[in-house]
């Protein structure tokens, strides 16, 4: 088994097991805000079909769900999306499906925007996944990630399966422009993520930084 | 059930053909590489199968 493998499916058991807890998990990680500023950066229009790509337990649904727009959640985790779906319940249009980051099962140029909160740094290739989060997109919608600045916090990458520890902000702008985006924007969030260690009682405070481009 | 418009934003993550939908069958067929995938609890599970080789 490739080493890369095994860490796509410790990251998938990860959330697997913890699906009906992550989100009391995750609220202590950041602000409600963060959702409301990722989803200004997509510029939607009423009623836009958007993708949450690592939808999770639906940080970023929830506010797009709330502001009326239809979503397609995409997760490696059918636990996560079971656990997603029954949250929402029918509070809104949304589609869930499994999948993954390397080949999103969305068509080309079929969503509005694409969004995704803290997915980039578990995933193999950061940059083919920019890539397949821009192939979905129309032209003239956004691409928009928000996820961690570059940090030393071991404990993230093991006890949460954590592949990249954050991103410096050039190498995203770069992976932007390499996808073809345009407009593109890295810039601080304003927020931090807090996490404490299951042992040792270590706590990471994380800045997060916001970027987005737009497709041509 | 699976909306049709949704159908229509789907496609096979593998070679991004369209898919059929059965819905008895409870699985979505690529229309072009002939893979099928499984719809559990109305989730699709758009996985492309590992490869076995080591």
């Amino acid at each position: 088994m490739r080493p890369d493998r095994q860490d796509r499916l410790n990251s998938k058991e990860y959330f697997d097991r913890i699906s009906d807890r992550w989100d009391s998990i995750r609220s202590g990680f950041f602000s409600e805000n963060l959702g409301k500023k990722a989803v200004d950066a997509a510029s939607l229009s009423p009623g836009a079909s958007v993708a949450d790509i690592g939808a999770g337990s639906g940080f970023i649904t929830e506010e797009l769900l709330t502001r009326g727009h239809h979503v397609i959640a995409v997760d490696q985790s059918e636990k996560m999306l079971l656990a997603l779906r029954t949250r929402v319940g029918d509070r809104g249009s949304i589609d869930c499906r499994v999948g993954e980051d390397r080949s999103l099962p969305v068509a080309d140029s079929s969503v509005d925007a694409a969004l995704a909160n803290m997915f980039l740094h578990h995933v193999e290739s950061p940059p083919d996944a920019i890539r397949e989060m821009a192939r979905i997109v129309k032209p003239g919608g956004r691409v928009v990630l928000s996820d961690l600045d570059e940090h030393t916090f071991e404990f993230l990458r093991t006890e949460q399966h954590d592949r990249w520890m954050g991103f410096k902000r050039d190498d995203i702008r770069r992976w932007f422009a390499e996808a073809g985006l345009i407009d593109i924007s890295v810039t601080s969030a304003e927020e931090t993520c807090c996490a404490s260690s299951e042992c040792g009682g270590e706590t990471a405070k994380v800045t997060i930084f916001l970027a987005a481009g737009t497709k041509k | 059930m699976l909306k049709k418009e949704l159908l229509d934003i789907l496609c096979c993550p593998k070679c991004r053909g369209d898919l059929a939908y059965n819905e008895p069958a409870a699985t979505l067929t690529c229309k072009e590489c002939r893979r099928v995938y499984p719809v559990k609890d109305g989730i699709p599970i758009m996985l492309v199968e590992e490869d076995k080789t080591p």
